[in-house]
């Protein structure tokens, strides 16, 4: 693991294509009622092809309804959001699962892996969807696997594996496809600081090395800083867009923390017949 | 196939839970199985018990014996006679054959060896009439009848019992005391809906009549009719030639029946159509009562899975996708109900088929039947696609965002 020179996050020049262009995006539930609440609010941004933006705010920020809008699973009261070019604010529910299945990766903050289901199997979903033969599904469900680091887990069932292997597969299943852009919503949530530094590390190989466009929705600053920019979401409008000058380099985090850890390690096991003292920040848990 | 693995897999997830669930149907497909089976089974058995005998027969009978309706108190009807017998030999040109009979029972006996079984006193045309043959031999004569000979023509299952492996033929043996002399074994016939025909002992009429006092009225008359076709115009002769002979005038009811074994056949289809019926009520209440509860586990189904189907449908399932996965479900659900009813309504199908042929001591043949399997695996598919499509539409309907935040 030596420290890399090249920057950690693509920082793709102006005249990029654009994957996302949202104009005036609005999302009101309830309309109509007493009390309509207006989710978002002329929402207006645009993502270039490579780069890797985290969306920050409170709950109620309206965050997540702009996850939901960009992932095609809802679509907005006003506005218009080109995905790749195409508007797909106006397609049918049948139209949208296409564009899910072929544009669009999804990662979330618990997994959702089923439990079934092997490693492997798990990866192929998109692709059966997709109408992809088995043979090629099988191929690219292990390539991608591979990629994330499991090669050796393939056909391990979710109860099986740590964490943040979990978290892994569900980013290779959000590869499979070669989407266009990736969602990932609190991917780090639900682990803790090692493995989270472990799957931003990887978000971030994904982004600098084959150019994958990410957009992060997280309400951690430490993680938002890993992203080239940053979008602070308020009572459903961009608070503040703007550009991270010097997003962390998570393997760089990461290794500091595993020398600082290791150097703890050592202290504890010098001072001989004493127990190690409760410690929170998960030390070598799960992740290999 | 991928989603029928699929189905395989989740319902493997809860192996009790879905096998309860099938239990409906595999009774329900069960009975249709089982029905089917032995109402085949019964129509064999029964076209095989009316071949045994002559398929022309037409039996003659009065109500005069029948004892005290209103109608006999007044009409006073008489009994048959040798000489209705007579007039229906000579009177009727689409009867071949006529018998008047004498039923009576009583004890065979040849030295140590016994056996109660039935005597019938008949003329000799009665052989022809149920298509008797001897496997020794002959039957008594005409001249036998005329005279009152004491000639006895035995069952095969009589003179099984009475003499084993000696040769019964010109041997005397005694029917309520009273010498007979064999001239003739009946070749095995098997049994006519469980009466066995082969557990008697024919005599000549007159014989019957005079010593072994069985009476001079004709209990019943047989008649074989000249070919099929003929037995209603047979029926109409017979009629007219008894009224004639007991001299009735026109306006006189008479007590005559007269039956074929069209009536016989249509009566114990009858009886076989009220069982199928039953075992039909039976299966078509547990197919409605399984289909329910694979509606109501599918529903339960749905309603874990919504996170699930929250997921699929972020990875690119349409409607359509996951309406299908939990419909094939569902159908896996009832199609392995149907096998298992199937393989269990086969089993008892052969099962009460082999109990009916113990009891009736005839055959009732058992073969699988195409038609009735596959009717029965269609109606399992149709269960499952019928109950299973709400639950399955709902899941399809539901909103993604709110499936993936389902806890």
């Amino acid at each position: 693991m030596a420290e890399s020179p090249v920057p950690p996050v693509l920082v793709p020049p102006n005249e990029s294509p654009r994957v996302v262009e949202v104009e005036h995006l609005s999302k009101t539930y309830g309309e109509g009622t007493p009390f309509p609440v207006h989710a978002l609010r002329d929402v207006w941004f645009r993502v270039r092809q490579g780069e890797f933006v985290a969306v920050m705010g409170h709950s109620g920020s309206g965050k997540s309804t702009l996850m939901n809008m960009l992932g095609c699973l809802d679509r907005p009261t006003k506005g218009r959001y080109l995905l790749n070019g195409q508007d797909v604010s106006r397609k049918s529910r049948r139209e949208l699962a296409a564009v899910r299945s072929q544009t669009l990766g999804f990662v979330f903050q618990s997994f959702h892996l089923l439990p079934r289901l092997t490693a492997m199997q798990n990866c192929e979903i998109p692709l059966q969807y997709g109408g992809v033969g088995r043979s090629e599904r099988r191929a690219r469900a292990e390539e991608v696997l591979t990629r994330v680091g499991l090669k050796e887990k393939l056909h391990r069932r979710p109860t099986e594996l740590s964490g943040g292997q979990q978290q892994r597969v569900a980013i290779a299943r959000a590869l499979v496809n070669r989407p266009r852009l990736l969602l990932a919503d609190e991917p780090t949530g639900n682990l803790d600081t090692r493995t989270g530094l472990e799957i931003l590390t990887l978000l971030q190989d994904l982004n600098s090395s084959d150019g994958l466009t990410i957009v992060m929705v997280t309400h951690e600053p430490d993680v938002a800083a890993c992203a080239s920019r940053r979008i602070m979401m308020r009572d459903g409008r961009i608070h503040s867009d703007e550009a991270n000058p010097q997003p962390t380099n998570a393997r760089k985090v990461l290794n500091d923390f595993l020398k600082v850890e290791a150097e703890r390690e050592a202290a504890e096991t010098a001072v001989a017949g004493v127990s190690p003292p409760l410690e929170g920040g998960g030390r070598g848990r799960g992740q290999s | 196939m991928i989603a029928v693995m699929m189905a395989l897999q989740a319902l493997a997830a809860n192996k009790l839970r879905a096998a309860l669930t099938i239990l409906g149907t595999v009774i329900g497909v069960g009975c249709v199985v089982a029905l089917w089976h032995i109402g085949d089974s019964g129509r064999s058995y029964m076209s095989n018990s009316l071949a045994s005998i002559g398929q022309n027969l037409i039996f003659i009978s009065t109500r005069y014996s029948a004892g005290e309706d209103e109608d006999q108190r007044r009409f006073k009807f008489r009994p048959l006679t040798l000489s209705d017998a007579e007039a229906i030999k000579f009177g009727c040109p689409s009867v071949k054959d006529v018998s008047p009979m004498l039923f009576g029972s009583g004890q065979a006996v040849n030295g140590k060896r016994f056996r109660r079984t039935q005597i019938r006193g008949c003329y000799a045309s009665y052989m022809q009439i149920m298509n008797y043959e001897f496997s020794a031999g002959v039957s008594f004569s005409d001249a036998d009848v005329k005279s009152g000979n004491r000639v006895a023509v035995l069952g095969h299952v009589v003179a099984q019992e009475l003499f084993g492996a000696i040769d019964p033929i010109k041997q005397v043996i005694r029917i309520n005391q009273v010498p007979f002399t064999v001239v003739g074994i009946l070749k095995p016939k098997g049994s006519f809906f469980g009466d066995n025909q082969d557990d008697r002992i024919l005599v000549p009429f007159t014989s019957a009549a005079v010593h072994l006092g069985f009476g001079r009225n004709v209990h019943m008359m047989f008649a074989s009719a000249l070919e099929r076709g003929l037995i209603p115009q047979a029926k109409n002769e017979i009629r007219l030639a008894i009224r004639k002979s007991q001299k009735l005038s026109s306006d006189r009811k008479d007590g005559i029946e007269l039956n074929d074994l069209g009536e016989v056949a249509a009566s114990v289809d009858k009886v076989l159509i009220g069982i199928t019926m039953l075992l039909g009520a039976i299966g078509a209440t547990s197919l409605l009562v399984g289909g329910i509860g694979i509606m109501n586990i599918m529903l339960v189904s749905v309603t874990e899975r919504t996170k699930e189907i929250g997921l699929r449908v972020a990875l690119g399932a349409t409607d359509f996708n996951v309406l299908m996965q939990f419909l094939i479900e569902a159908m896996v659900l009832s199609g392995l109900g149907g096998v298992i009813g199937t393989i269990g309504g086969i089993g008892m199908a052969a099962a009460t088929t082999a109990v009916l042929t113990m009891v009736t001591g005839q055959v009732w043949p058992m073969e699988l039947s195409v038609p009735a399997l596959v009717t029965a695996m269609i109606f399992a598919l149709a269960v499952g696609v019928f109950f299973g499509f709400y639950p399955a539409w709902r899941a399809s309907r539901l909103d993604p965002i709110t499936a993936l935040r389902h806890e």
